[in-house]
C-alpha cells in the first residue's frame, strides 16, 4: 500500500485550474522530484498534501487517514516553503526552540552542528538573513525535525555552489541514517537528479510523468562526437535537443539505444534528464 | 495533540507586549498622578477615572494582531487549524484573567491614593452604593475580564474576516461599515425615521450592558459573554478552512 495516495485532486483559483484531476501514488522513504515549469502546480500539490489549502476536488491520504485537519498526519509532515512565514522578530535560535516544541523529535543538537557547518548564525534574526542563508535555515529545521515526510520546495533558492552541494550531501547522509520520505520540488534538475529516486513531472495541473530516474533515463541516451557524425546519425531519429561546442556536438535521443547500430567514433552516455524535462514541458 | 504547544507559544508571544503596555500605563500614571498632587496645590479639583479603557483597546489591538503572523507559522509547523483557534481562546483567558486583574488591583489602589473612579464603578454607580466591597471587586473583576475577552475575541474576529476577504471586498466593508454606520444611518435616521432607530440601538445598548431597569452588572456580564461566544463562533468558521496565504 503507498505511503501518500493522492487520488482525483483538483484545485481551482477563480477561473484558473492549478491541478487538474491529479492521482499520484507514493511510497514511504523515497525521494521524489517534483518538476515542472513555473506556474505548473507542484507549489499547489505541495500545499495541499500539508492541508496548507482545501482540494476542490479528490482526497489526499497518507497513511491510510485524509490530512484534513488532522493532527496526527500533520505532526508527521514537515513543508519547507519557498517564502519566509516565521515571525519577524524571530530568531534563528528561537525558532529551534519551538521547532523542538512542535515537534517533539526536532534534534537541537543536530541543528546546531548543521548551523556551524552551514556557518549559520543563530542568533540572527529570520527576517534579516539573505533569500540564501533563509534557504539554510528552513533546511536545517526540514532535516533536523525528523518527521516522517519532508516536502522542500526551492530548498537550493540563493544557495552558492558549495552550500548546495553541502546541502545535497548532508540531505542523502540524513536520509541515509534516519530514511524518510522526501519530495523536492526544484528547477535545478541536472542537480537534484543525483539525488532523486523517482521522478514526477506535473504540466499545465497535470502529471505527464511518474517513474523511477532510471527508468525513464533508460528511454534515451546521449550521443556525441564530430558534428558531422552526429548529424548524419540523428537522421530520423527522435532528437530532444541538441548541444554543440565548436566542431563537437552532443545529441539527444528519446528511443531505445541499440547499440550495434552507434557508428565508431560515437561516445554513447546516459539521457539528461534536464533535456527530457525540457522536451516534455514546452508547450 | 499539541494545543498545550499552541498555547505556550500564544502567551510567550503575548507577554512582552503586555509588560510594554503595562511599563507605559505606569508612566502616565504617574505623570497624571504626580499632576494631581501639584493641582491640588493650587486648589484645583482634579478627577481621573477609567484607566480600563487602554487595557480595552490595548486587548482589541492584540485581538486584531492575533492571527496572520501567527497562522502562518503554526501552520508551517504543521498545527490544525482547529488546533490554532483552541489555542487562542485557552490562552486569551488567562491574559484577560491578569489583565482583568491589574485593572481592578489598580483601580481599588488609585481609589485609595486618590479621585479616582473606575469604569465599572461610573457604568454601575446606583449598584456599587448598596453593595458590599468584596462582592463589588469579585464581580467588577468577572465584569472586566469578561469585557477584555469580548474586546480581544472581536479583535481577533475582524482580522480572520479581513484574512478571508478579497481585496476589492476589504475595499468595500472598509469603507461602507463606517459610512453605514456614522453616515448612512443617522442620516436616514434623521430624515425618515425621527431617531427611532439609533433609539432602539441606544435602547438595546443599555438592555444588554443591564442598565434597563436599574443597575445590574450581572446582565452585563452574560450579554458580554454571549458577544464573545458569537464572535468566537463566527471567527471559527473563518479560520476552519482559511487557506495558508503566503
Amino acid at each position: 500500500m503507498s505511503y501518500i495516495e493522492i487520488s482525483n485532486i483538483t484545485k481551482t483559483f477563480g477561473n484558473t485550474i492549478a491541478l487538474d484531476n491529479v492521482s499520484l501514488k507514493l511510497d514511504q522513504n523515497k525521494i521524489y522530484g517534483l518538476l515542472g515549469r513555473n506556474g505548473a502546480g507542484k507549489t499547489t500539490l505541495l500545499n495541499l498534501i500539508t492541508n496548507k489549502v482545501f482540494p476542490t476536488e479528490g482526497e489526499i491520504k497518507v497513511d491510510g487517514e485524509s490530512v484534513v485537519e488532522n493532527d496526527k498526519l500533520l505532526s508527521k509532515m514537515y513543508f519547507m516553503t519557498e517564502k519566509n512565514l516565521y515571525p519577524e522578530h524571530m530568531t534563528v535560535k528561537s525558532a529551534f526552540k519551538w521547532s523542538k516544541e512542535f515537534y517533539p523529535d526536532f534534534d537541537e543538537n543536530y541543528a546546531k552542528v548543521l548551523s556551524e557547518k552551514f556557518l549559520l548564525k543563530n542568533s540572527k534574526k529570520i527576517k534579516s538573513l539573505s533569500t540564501g542563508y533563509q534557504s539554510i535555515f528552513k533546511i536545517i529545521v526540514a532535516l533536523s525535525c525528523n518527521a516522517p515526510v519532508i516536502l522542500l520546495d526551492e530548498p537550493v533558492l540563493g544557495l552558492d555552489a558549495n552550500h548546495r552541494d553541502l546541502f545535497y550531501k548532508e540531505l542523502l547522509k540524513n536520509y541515509s541514517e534516519k530514511p524518510k520520505t522526501i519530495i523536492i520540488s526544484t528547477h535545478l534538475i541536472e542537480e537534484a537528479s543525483d539525488v532523486i529516486e523517482d521522478v514526477i513531472v506535473i504540466k499545465d495541473g497535470k502529471v505527464i510523468m511518474n517513474d523511477s530516474v532510471e527508468k525513464v533515463l533508460l528511454q534515451g541516451y546521449s550521443v556525441s562526437g564530430t558534428a558531422v557524425a552526429i548529424d548524419e546519425f540523428i537522421v530520423g531519429k527522435n532528437v530532444l535537443g541538441t548541444d554543440s561546442l565548436g566542431g563537437l556536438k552532443t545529441a539527444y535521443l528519446l528511443e531505445k539505444i541499440d547499440q550495434t547500430t552507434i557508428p565508431v567514433g560515437l561516445e554513447v552516455t546516459k539521457l539528461d534528464l534536464q533535456k527530457l524535462f525540457i522536451h516534455m514541458t514546452n508547450s | 495533540m499539541r494545543l498545550k504547544s499552541v498555547i505556550k507559544y500564544n502567551i510567550s508571544e503575548t507577554k512582552y507586549r503586555v509588560l510594554i503596555f503595562y511599563g507605559i500605563l505606569a508612566a502616565i500614571m504617574a505623570l497624571i498622578g504626580c499632576s494631581q498632587i501639584f493641582l491640588t496645590k493650587e486648589d484645583i479639583i482634579s478627577q481621573s477615572s477609567g484607566f480600563e479603557l487602554p487595557t480595552i483597546i490595548f486587548l482589541f489591538v492584540l485581538g486584531l494582531n492575533s492571527f496572520k503572523q501567527n497562522y502562518l507559522f503554526l501552520s508551517t509547523n504543521g498545527i490544525t487549524r482547529k488546533e490554532q483557534f483552541y489555542g487562542f481562546l485557552i490562552s486569551s483567558i488567562p491574559i484577560v484573567a491578569v489583565m482583568g486583574a491589574i485593572d481592578i488591583a489598580f483601580g481599588n489602589i488609585l481609589m485609595q491614593l486618590s479621585n479616582y473612579n473606575s469604569l465599572f464603578n461610573m457604568i454601575y454607580e446606583g449598584w456599587v452604593i448598596d453593595t458590599a466591597k468584596p462582592i463589588i471587586i469579585l464581580v467588577a473583576f468577572i465584569w472586566s475580564t469578561v469585557l477584555c475577552l469580548f474586546a480581544i475575541v472581536l479583535g481577533y474576529f475582524i482580522t480572520t474576516s479581513y484574512y478571508r476577504m478579497s481585496k476589492m471586498m476589504k475595499v468595500i466593508v472598509s469603507i461602507g461599515v463606517p459610512a453605514l454606520f456614522f453616515n448612512i444611518l443617522p442620516l436616514i435616521d434623521s430624515v425618515f425615521t425621527n431617531g427611532k432607530v439609533l433609539g432602539w440601538f441606544e435602547m438595546l445598548f443599555i438592555s444588554l450592558a443591564g442598565l434597563k431597569n436599574g443597575y445590574n452588572p450581572l446582565t452585563g456580564i452574560v450579554s458580554l459573554l454571549i458577544g464573545a461566544s458569537v464572535l468566537a463562533g463566527l471567527a471559527f468558521l473563518l479560520v476552519r478552512r482559511a487557506p495558508v496565504k503566503e
